[in-house]
Formats: structure tokens, sequence, C-alpha cells
């Protein structure tokens, strides 16, 4: 282990899902993420992802200048120097992948949000989707559980779908049940995933709208890897969306940035 | 943040307190009330007939405060009542099938209900308790501005037809009153109750412009709704005249020692559009309050009051005619706060000077929230003035996820200080 590098900052996402982690260097150049399961003990799953980040960069903890947390399980990170609502932290991060952003829809395992930000990674506006988790990726979840399929798996078997059925409800619980019916009406699987990939598109496009349309538009979180969302959701907008490796990271991504920029002195930014 | 108005506070808590005591000793000498709403209470008519009044809109939010309110929308909900209407009714409504009994109090039954056009829900409110008591329902309809931005004023053709309506609505209701109570309306009892609440909301407004200036000496939300009980339970009475005087002295004082004694930090002046958190009253204040927000103007005080809050004067003179003005102008003006927000906001943000404004949509009041996310999107067309959405509800606890709250409210602070540290004005 090296323990005599510039410093560098790094920011943990603890999602619902998956915790992500980044690593940036003096430059805020991405120096390494890694990326494991949170599962139920929120601790666990920050430290974890914080160990296999500095393994995967040969760095020990002394390197680390500042650590910045985000995500739900942000106040949980017990070696966390610094918490940042993921709100800020996604537009902090899609902005710094993608300079031209102007809209983020980040799209993760219990919440969607549309953000509007300014050229400097300031947010001017958010929405996000209330206490239900229709429109976000507990809905695919939902659908892979129903279905017996993996996750990962959906968006192939979606993308060949042709005739997609419509999932009215508003709600992942009853979609289970909506799934169902369609299943014993005889339909073709890659038709519902479709129709699913189609309700949640949909309700991302309604919470974009609320927070005013402006190109470019970057889409992040782990639904981001999705290829058949993004598919659907271009289709919607009618434009193309901006979708990278890194975007998944773009919360984690950000409170790294933020942690960046206590180590640059501006550590009175964000925070009270 | 601001140094708290401690009189004013004890006084609004004791008035309140008296006014709860003397509803519990006349439903304990199965003596009734008239039943009224905020907006168009008419108080002052009711003072002069000398009918107890009732407020059943504070009664309910009292209980959502006190932590008693999800038993009674329970218990209304058991009778059938659906989940999506407006939880002041279903809790009031389950408070009357439980005999109107509370923890530390009864409640009278209605000798009259008296409803306003300004909210739907009230007249189907009253249709309950007429079913329940038999008892009579006076509907006031109050003409609407027709002309957004230009309603009609004194001394148009279209306001002399509105008041002409408001007039005869006026005396009939008079004549129910003087046949409930057997005796005839003396203009010198109305005369006096239109001077004192001419007197309580001179003060009021005087005390609302006070935190148009900076430093701001209270908060709108957590003081506000002190002033706020207090002047809908109170107009017409001396003890309100007392208590408005008394309040507005004490921030006087206290825009005086914040003038002294100033904060290292400035506080985020907030504007509130929307109805409290009552169920999370003080909580959902202090997720602001620690944040370094003050909520120094809030649209609630504008509808709540009835329009109360706008300073209006009755021409004590000639009191029904002067009565059924006031009641036009200000229950139209706590409508047009309410549906016609958009315009309205971003004056009253420029004028209150704020950094941010924080719209509150209940779930279970359709009347208020349903206007707000347009009236938000006309805020943003005409300002850059940093905004939050939130959602819950004012009665309901189950409506209320505090986590998500505080997570929206935690990234509205960090761009309020992102802005700040950019030298936003």
């Amino acid at each position: 282990m090296t323990c005599f590098h510039p410093p560098f900052t790094a920011g943990i996402d603890v999602g619902s899902t998956q915790t992500k982690a980044v690593l940036l260097d003096v430059s805020a150049r991405i120096a390494g993420t890694a990326i494991i399961d949170t599962g139920f003990d929120v601790d666990a799953a920050a430290h974890n992802v914080y160990a296999r980040l500095l393994a995967g960069a040969g760095l020990c903890a002394d390197a680390i200048h500042t650590v910045a947390g985000t995500g739900y399980g942000r106040f949980r990170i017990a070696f966390g120097d610094l918490q940042v609502t993921e709100i800020s932290c996604h537009a902090r991060g899609a902005v710094h992948l993608f300079p031209a952003t102007r809209t983020v829809l980040d799209m993760g395992g219990q919440d969607t949000k549309a953000i509007r930000v300014a050229a400097d990674g300031g947010v001017i506006d958010f929405s996000m989707n209330d206490k239900c988790a229709a429109g976000t990726g507990r809905f695919l979840s939902a659908a892979a559980a129903v279905l017996e399929m993996p996750l990962d798996g959906l968006a192939a078997v979606a993308a060949t779908g042709c005739n997609p059925v419509t999932i009215s409800t508003t709600c992942t619980v009853f979609a289970e049940t909506e799934i169902l019916a369609w299943v014993a009406r005889g339909k073709a699987i890659n038709d519902i995933l479709l129709g699913a990939h189609q309700a949640i598109a949909s309700r991302s496009l309604a919470l974009l709208k609320r927070v005013g349309l402006q190109p470019a538009i970057t889409f992040t979180g782990g639904v981001s890897r999705n290829s058949c969302m993004v598919d659907q959701l271009e289709r919607l907008l009618g434009s193309r969306l901006q979708v990278g490796e890194q975007t998944p990271f773009a919360g984690a991504l950000g409170a790294a940035l933020f942690a960046r920029d206590r180590l640059m002195g501006l550590q009175q930014a964000v925070l009270p | 943040m601001t140094f708290p108005a401690i009189r004013a506070k004890i006084e609004a808590t004791s008035l309140l307190e008296s006014w709860s005591e003397r509803l519990d000793q006349l439903a304990q000498q199965q003596r009734t009330a008239a039943y009224a709403f905020v907006m168009g209470s008419c108080a002052e008519l009711l003072a002069a007939f000398e009918i107890p009044l009732f407020l059943p809109e504070i009664n309910c939010l009292q209980t959502a405060i006190s932590g008693t309110a999800q038993g009674l929308l329970q218990h209304a909900e058991e009778q059938g009542y659906p989940s999506d209407i407006c939880n002041y009714l279903k809790a009031d409504v389950g408070l009357h099938l439980q005999g109107r009994r509370l923890p530390h109090k009864r409640l009278p039954a209605p000798c009259l209900a008296i409803a306003t056009t300004a909210c739907n829900t009230y007249i189907k409110w009253a249709e309950v308790w007429q079913r329940l008591y038999d008892m009579p329902l006076f509907v006031f309809d109050i003409p609407g501005t027709r002309n957004p931005g230009h309603p009609s004023q004194p001394g148009d053709p279209a306001f002399a037809a509105d008041l002409a309506y408001m007039i005869e609505q006026l005396r009939d209701l008079i004549s129910l009153c003087e046949r409930i109570t057997g005796r005839r309306l003396d203009p010198d009892r109305l005369s006096h109750a239109l001077d004192c609440t001419n007197r309580m909301s001179r003060d009021f407004n005087a005390i609302l412009k006070l935190n148009r200036q900076e430093p701001a000496c209270f908060d709108a939300v957590r003081q506000g709704g002190a002033y706020l009980g207090v002047f809908n339970a109170f107009r017409g009475t001396d003890a309100g005249v007392r208590y408005f005087s008394n309040a507005l002295e004490e921030l006087q004082q206290i825009r005086q020692r914040c003038l002294r004694e100033p904060v290292a930090e400035a506080p985020f002046r907030l504007l509130f559009a929307g109805l409290p958190c009552y169920p999370l009253y003080s909580r959902f204040i202090r997720m602001f309050s620690t944040q370094g927000g003050l909520f120094v103007s809030s649209t609630y005080l504008q509808f709540a009051s009835g329009g109360g809050c706008m300073g209006y004067q009755y021409d004590t003179k000639r009191p029904v005619e002067s009565f059924a003005e006031g009641l036009l102008l200000t229950t139209r003006e706590a409508m047009d706060s309410m549906f016609l927000a958009g315009d309205r906001l971003f004056e009253a943000q420029a004028a209150c000077r704020a950094d941010g404004v924080v719209f509150h949509g209940v779930k279970s009041c359709r009347t208020v929230s349903t206007g707000l996310a347009d009236a938000r999107l006309a805020l943003q067309s005409r300002s850059s003035i940093p905004t939050l959405l939130l959602e819950s509800d004012m009665m309901d606890r189950r409506l209320i996820s505090p986590a998500q709250m505080q997570n929206r409210i935690d990234a509205f602070f960090e761009t309020l200080r992102l802005r700040r540290k950019a030298g936003a004005p």
C-alpha cells in the first residue's frame, strides 16, 4: 500500500439497492470506482465499498483527505466527513460528466428525480416521486421477481418486444398483479416487459416536465445501465439522452466533488 | 434565529384555552353554538347576537397538533368516509360520531351553521351537521373575482351589484339569527364588534408588515399560527383587540432588540405557500429553522384569516352595509390568495425580500393545494428565486413521510447556500 500520493477525495452513495463509491484525484479525475449491493446493513455496505475502492486504487485511508456521503444512508457513514443530498450530488456529478447538462433524470432503486441544473452544477429545481415507488427501479425489480428473471436480463428481453402491453396501474405492488394477469392471458414476456419499461418512462417524463425540460438531458442512477429504458425515454422525449459508463456513479461522483471543494478550501459552499 | 414573542405566545395559548373552556361549559349546560368557518365566519354578527362561535377548522387542527386526530379520522373511515376527502371534515365527522367528546373537553351542538362558497367542502361539511342535528344552515354565496388581477372595486357598477347581493343575503342571515335568539339585531352591538375587528385587523396587518423589513422579528408559520388562532376565535371582541395591541407592541420591542443585537449570519428569508403540516407542526418548522430558514411571510395567514389580515376597516356608522362590503372584500381576498396565487406570489416574495419560496401542498385539501404546482410554475416563469414543493397533509400522519420531507428540505438549503455563496441578492 502506498500512502504518499497527493490527497484524494472520495464520495460514497448509499442507495437503497446498491452502494457506489468514486475516488477523485486533485485534478478532479476519476481515479477509481466501486459498487456493491447495499443489503440490510447500511454501515457495512459503506465500509465494504470504501475498502473495495481503496484496494482497487492501491491506497490506504490516509491518502483520502475528505469522504463525502450521499444517498438515503449518508448519515450512517461513520467515517464520512460531510453529507450532501443525492439531489445536489447527482446534479453536480452529471454536469461534471457532461458539461452541457441542464436537466438530470436520476432513476434509482426507490426514487426517481428530475433535476434542472445550472452550468456550474447547482440545482435550480427538482421534483421527485412521492411516497410511491411507481416509476422507479423498484418497479422493474417487481417485474423481474414476478417473472422469475434476473434483473440484469430484463432490458435485453424487453427490447425484443413488438406489441407492448399497457401497464395501467400507478402502483408498483399492483403492477405485479397486472403483470400476472397479462401472463395468464398469454401475452409474450418480452411484450409485458416492454410495457413495464414504457410505464416507467412515461412517469419519468411527467417528472421531467414538472421541472421544465431543458436540453441536454443526462440520465443517471442505476437504471441508466438499462438500455431498453434509455431507448424508451429517448422515444418519449424525441431526443438523445446523455448516458455513459459512469452515469450510475453520478451521485457518488458529485459527493466526491463536494469533498474536493473542502480539499480546495471551498468547504463552506454547501455545508451549514 | 430571532427573539421569540413569548408574551404573545402565552396570551394566545391562554385565550384559546379559555375559548375551549367556554365551549366545554356550553356543552355541559346542554347549550348550543353557531358553527362557522374561518373564511366568512360572520363572527361580528354572531357577537352582536351573543351567539357563541365554534370554528371546527381550528378545533380540527388542534386535534392534529395534540395527536388525537388519527382516532377521529379512523372513526369516520370506519363509517365509510373515504380516505381522499378533506381530513378536517373527516376528523370533525369522527368527533360528532363519538358524541363531540375529546380527551379534555366536550363541544356544544350547533344551533346554526354558516358556510360560504369560499370552499366547496364547507357546504358539504355543513350539510353533515344539518343531517345530524336538523338545524338551519346558511350558505353565503360570495361573488368571486371575475377578471383575475382586476377585481371589481367600490365605485364600480359590478361591485355595486355584488354588494347589493351580499346585503340581501346578510339581511336573510340577520332574520335567521333574530328567529333563533328571539331578539332584534342591536346595531350598536354590531358596530362595537366591527370596531374591535377594525383594530385587530389594523394591528395584524401592521404585524405582517414588520416582517417585510430586515431583520424579521417573527416566524410567520410558528408565531403566525398563534396570531391566526386568536384573530379567528376572538374577532369582534375586546379581548382580541387587547391581544393584537400587545402583540404588535411586543414585536416592535423585539425588532428594536434585533437591530441592536444583529445575528452573525442572516437567516434565509422564506415565503410559505399553502397549509401547515399540523401533525408535525413544531418538527416541520424546525426542519427549516435548524438550517437557518425563517418564514417571514405566509399565504396561509391571508386565506385562513378570511382576508382579515389585510387591514380592512369597517364603517361602524353603517354597520350592516359595511359588514356586507367587508365580508365580500375580505372573503374574496381569501379566495384570490388561493385561486389566483401565481402573480400574487411574485409580488409577495418581492415585498418580503424572500430568498426562497416553500410550497406545501396537502393531500386532503384540494381547495388550497390544487393550484400550488401551477402557482409555482408561474412564479418560476417570472423569477429565478429557488422554490421547494413539499406534499404531505394537515391532519393525517399516514400521508406524511418525514424522512423524504427532510431530504427535500436539505437539498433546498444546499441550493440556497450555494446561491448565497455565489452572491445572490
